[in-house]
């Protein structure tokens, strides 16, 4: 039997849930006992997925706010692994995982793996994938460490749902190995609006066709839970502000998925476009160069496309 | 003050090509850059100095003889040392063994800050930082976009912090590690055309493992815990792309493309 | 003479909505598109000019000139502002802009001599615009076609992406006024051709600026019949058989309108949709129904006979949609300028050279091999390429192109980057007898070679200067070396 502990660190319960896969990869047909710790909000989320679910007794954390505090996070998963004797570790690469991972792994002289994305396992050696020189090549890592598997992961790489036990068992551990803290959180700026279109994973350009109607590529981009980008020749038409002109002497961006519509593709406006995943090109011209890079070329007016894919997103909205 | 920025030099990532019958990326003719996030670092302890000239800024980099041009480079910026920490036997180190080399080294001295990056462009796992920390025993905070100078300089770390969107501020004890994420923020000042051949060779020490006295079982390939055990390229499908119209079959193929690929 | 004591003289002279002291406007003025770079982050080392003014008349030239001469006041000649060589930097604490903001009207369309004449402050692209309305062209085209004016085009020996068919400037013009330092107004009358003594119109086509100020000029008309025009593309194996391809296709005697060759890296920019990592052969075929076609089967017959070479035919369409967007506008110079100060780089710069078929091909592979070998930030380049666009029965030009990441102060940017590459460029060309220059001019930026283009020729040069502006005022360092202005250069 294999035991496992799952960091559960921010309020996100569902980032630690979805890591119940990657322990499911991991020993197959083996049975397994996942444990899980952390924050006690998030905790209560847990129940029915995860066989233990561990507090700890005396409230200790409770008191110093532990969100951000890594050394004392490092400390209680250390002492926890004293006591369990885990297989593997695995912890959701967060900010706050990102830093913790790499100081258990000192603690328990094991190898630690990154943002693992996948995972290979005949339940004997276990081999762990990862991307490395920015996605372009994929590595493939074992653990030489005598310690436990140790692993963070990125959110939304795995997925889990199926409730595994009836009633989670809760234990109290009285951890003894507090610190003071050496860091502490000030204040909290929320969430900015993302005015650069830098940040955003879906972007929807409007190139020199879209010029009169230029405006309803924000129903498109809402829809799409993107934003709106242009190319140069509507900023110099003024119809939208040169903060969001792409192109070389605009941003460079890397957007998940780009939407370009009207737009012709030449040099210029090619050369901000870095990395992107995917790319539909709506032109009425089929020669127009970017047709040539697009996953898939529309050919036809942008306006006409907008109201007819709304309508189509909006019909499905409807149905469910 | 005495500030330690570490420096990690990366092959240029954007342009590496990859030998697919060998199955290895082609880092012999890569041209050498200084990882993004840590050049940052070094622009905000070299705003410091010019803050306070009296602060010392050493850098420190791990890796073969051949990155001493670059090296030099960074010097002609007003930097008062260079490490350069190589030896045969730490060659194919992983992060584990790398932190605890470069932990040997920050050991020994008594540096008041130790600025980093967050990640590399190369390896990005974002473990050395917190590793050294770790060895170290001192605190450690990644993602740092700003930095209050006028406070470091008086003993406080105060951090502006990006945590996936949010920004945080915390404060930190010193000593203790600031891993800063590349920035507009911090800028490398341009070497004048009348330095771009100063000697600079009187700055750099190189430091070996006779200096460090580490056991062989503890670095290199030997004293990793994590080994490759094999490499290959993503499988990029050929860009065969589809060209549809705007009547109702095209715009339910958009439709399903936006939805295989989780943009709906 | 001191500033104020230059305005008040001026003031004598002209009205005083004819003369510009804005500082932005002369801080503008100091330098043109050769250090854009360094203007957009305001580290220029040169001097800016005392004043701009903008005569109405040629009479109003004359007596600006005069007075310049009689005082040593250095005068840029200026018109479109579109100059790339330094042709419009200023090397001198006292100098004034003449700009040809006024001299902007259109005095004659002649459609039955097919010949239009119009000041030097026309925009090309405005008058191609109103003959074409009529069924004509200048059948020039340069890039900078919609913001160049005519004063500037002649003064520089310009050269249009129709040149092949067309000509150069040179072959366009038909007479034209122009000034000259001691005030004298020369007008060359317009006739179809004479021999009437040397051609004098040469000692102004070209002269940058240097010797006289262009007043007016009078133009070629062309039919123009866009429906006609056929394109004509291949993707060509190296940059020999492209060079092949454009020979064969001049030696026997057709004239398309547009004939390139892009060797690899340069193609990526125009073409990345369809160049397949291959050089790319471009042609137009343009004019008449009969002519056009002709053409266009003297293409097909070229390329047949180098089809070893050739890899694939390119789709023409692809070809008219490029086109179509070739030209600069002042949009275009204005997004650069915003561009150059949020990014650090630099898109574009270029040497341009020219030689006959044989030596043309051996320029390019040196100069090639020279800057991978010996360029010492050949790592910070982003492109290096070259074009061939305009070709004649002798041999063609070769443009080389380069972008680089700029990882130095910007004051230091053009010693660090483009001087040693344009000489390297220079210097190989002239090695084997091209020339260092097809059509930008020398500017200021070239003339340390100025001597050496012309060799025992200079002396015809130099004479010319002696004899015109023995005071030297007109567009100091323009062509002609100037130890002073050596400062400026390194």
């Amino acid at each position: 039997m294999k035991k496992c502990l799952i960091y559960a660190g921010n309020e996100n319960a569902k980032e630690a849930v979805d890591l119940i896969e990657a322990v499911d990869h991991l020993y197959g047909q083996v049975n397994t006992r996942i444990y899980g710790f952390g924050d006690p909000k998030v905790l209560k989320s847990l129940e029915g997925y995860f066989d233990v679910l561990i507090r700890d007794e005396g409230s200790e954390l409770q008191k110093n706010d532990m969100k951000f505090d890594i050394i004392n996070i490092t400390n209680c998963l250390e002492e926890l692994y004293q006591a369990y004797d885990f297989d593997s570790i695995l912890i959701p690469a967060n900010y706050v995982g990102r830093m913790v991972a790499p100081r258990l792994s000192i603690r328990l002289e094991t190898g630690l793996v990154a943002d693992v994305t996948a995972i290979e396992s005949d339940g004997e050696n276990i081999e762990l994938i990862r991307p490395a020189y920015s996605g372009k090549l994929m590595a493939a890592i074992r653990n030489r460490g005598r310690g436990p598997l140790m692993m963070s992961v990125r959110q939304n790489v795995f997925q889990w749902e199926k409730l595994r036990v009836e009633k989670s068992q809760w234990k109290k551990f009285p951890f003894k190995n507090i610190e003071a803290s050496e860091v502490t959180l000030l204040w909290t700026e929320g969430q900015e609006a993302m005015e650069d279109i830098r940040e955003s994973e879906i972007l929807i350009a409007g190139g020199g066709g879209t010029a009169r109607y230029f405006d309803e590529l924000e129903d498109l981009a809402e829809a799409l839970q993107g934003r709106v980008a242009a190319s140069r020749k509507i900023i110099d038409q003024e119809i939208a502000p040169r903060s969001i002109q792409v192109g070389q002497s605009g941003k460079t961006i890397s957007p998940k998925l780009y939407i370009a519509i009207g737009i012709s593709g030449a040099i210029q406006h090619i050369e901000g476009l870095k990395n992107l995943d995917h790319l539909i090109a709506v032109n009425k011209k089929r020669h127009a160069p970017i047709c040539s890079i697009a996953d898939l070329v529309v050919e036809g007016d942008g306006k006409e496309f907008i109201e007819k894919l709304l309508r189509r997103i909006h019909r499905k909205d409807q149905e469910k | 003050m005495k500030i330690i920025c570490l420096v990690k030099f990366i092959p240029d990532v954007e342009n590496i090509q990859f030998d697919k019958k060998k199955n290895v990326l082609m880092r012999e003719n890569a041209k050498l850059t200084v990882n993004p996030d840590d050049e940052t670092a070094l622009a905000a302890a070299l705003k410091v100095k010019e803050l306070a000239p009296d602060t010392s800024v050493e850098i420190v980099t791990m890796g073969p003889k051949g990155v001493t041009r670059k090296f030099q480079d960074l010097l002609r910026r007003d930097v008062d040392k260079g490490i350069l920490i190589s030896d045969a036997l730490y060659v194919g180190s992983d992060t584990y063994a790398t932190s605890r080399i470069l932990g040997a080294y920050l050991k020994t001295q008594q540096a008041d800050c130790i600025f980093t990056g967050t990640h590399s462009l190369d390896g990005d796992t974002s473990h050395v930082p917190a590793q050294i920390a770790e060895i170290l025993g001192i605190p450690q905070m990644n993602n740092v976009i700003t930095l209050d100078m006028d406070q470091l300089l008086q003993g406080k770390a105060l951090l502006q912090v990006n945590s996936e969107g949010d920004t945080l501020h915390f404060q930190m004890n010193l000593p203790g590690i600031i891993s800063f994420e590349k920035s507009r923020e911090y800028k490398m000042p341009y070497i004048r055309y009348e330095d771009f051949q100063r000697d600079v060779s009187d700055k750099i020490k190189i430091f070996s493992n006779e200096d460090l006295q580490l056991k062989e079982e503890e670095v290199g390939l030997t004293g990793s815990l994590t080994e490759v055990s094999r490499t290959f390229m993503k499988e990029v499908s050929k860009k065969d792309s589809i060209t549809v119209k705007n009547d109702d079959e095209g715009i339910e193929r958009v439709y399903q493309f936006l939805k295989e690929k989780g943009y709906l | 003479m001191k500033t104020k004591d230059l305005l008040r003289e001026l003031e004598n002279m002209l009205t005083k909505d004819q003369i510009n002291t804005d500082e932005e406007d002369l801080y503008d003025a100091s330098a043109d598109r050769y250090k854009k770079y360094a203007k957009v982050r305001r580290v220029l080392d040169v001097p800016k000019p005392q004043a701009i003014v903008y005569p109405n008349t040629a009479e109003e030239v004359s007596k600006l000139l005069k007075f310049c001469n009689e005082n040593k006041i250095n005068v840029i000649p200026r018109s479109g502002k579109t100059a790339t060589e330094g042709g419009l930097e200023n090397w001198k604490e006292e100098t004034i802009v003449i700009d040809a903001k006024n001299l902007n009207k259109t005095i004659k369309i002649d459609e039955y001599n097919m010949q239009a004449t119009v000041q030097a402050g026309v925009v090309l692209g405005e008058l191609e615009e109103e003959l074409r309305k009529r069924g004509y062209t200048t059948g020039h085209s340069p890039q900078s076609k919609p913001v160049a004016k005519m004063g500037g085009l002649v003064a520089t020996r310009s050269i249009g992406q129709l040149s092949t068919l067309y000509g150069g400037i040179e072959d366009m013009v038909v007479g034209l006024e122009c000034v000259f330092p001691d005030g004298h107004i020369s007008r060359i009358k317009n006739v179809s051709r004479r021999a009437g003594g040397p051609d004098i119109r040469h000692i102004v086509i070209g002269n940058e600026g240097a010797l006289c100020y262009i007043t007016e000029v009078t133009v070629k008309l062309f039919k123009y019949f866009p429906e006609n025009n056929e394109f004509h593309g291949f993707l060509v194996k190296d940059m020999d058989t492209g060079i092949k391809v454009l020979r064969e296709v001049m030696v026997n005697g057709y004239r398309p309108s547009v004939a390139r060759c892009y060797s690899e890296e340069d193609a990526k920019q125009h073409f990345y949709h369809f160049y397949k990592d291959h050089c790319v052969v471009i042609f137009m075929a343009e004019g008449n129904k009969e002519i056009a076609e002709a053409t266009g089967k003297g293409i097909e017959m070229a390329a047949e006979k180098f089809k070893e070479g050739i890899v694939e035919k390119v789709d023409s369409g692809l070809l008219e949609e490029w086109f179509e967007n070739l030209n600069w506008s002042q949009q275009d110079i204005d997004d650069e300028y915003e561009g150059m100060l949020e990014n650090d780089s630099h898109t574009g710069f270029t040497t341009e050279v020219s030689g006959d078929w044989e030596t043309i091909i051996k320029i390019y592979h040196n100069v090639m091999k020279r800057i991978k070998e010996e360029y010492h930030r050949v790592e910070d380049l982003t492109l290096l390429g070259g074009h061939s666009s305009h070709s004649y029965i002798n041999g063609t030009n070769m443009y080389f192109v380069y972008n680089y990441e700029i990882h130095c102060a910007p004051e230091d940017e053009m010693r660090v980057y483009h001087h040693p590459m344009q000489r390297i460029i220079v210097e190989e060309t002239l090695k084997l007898g091209g020339s260092m220059c097809h059509h930008h001019g020398i500017g200021k930026f070239r003339n340390e070679w100025t001597k050496e283009e012309h060799g025992s020729a200079y002396y015809m040069l130099e004479k010319l200067k002696e004899s015109f502006d023995p005071n030297n005022i007109m567009n100091f360092g323009t062509i002609y070396p100037q130890e002073e202005g050596e400062k400026y250069q390194k």
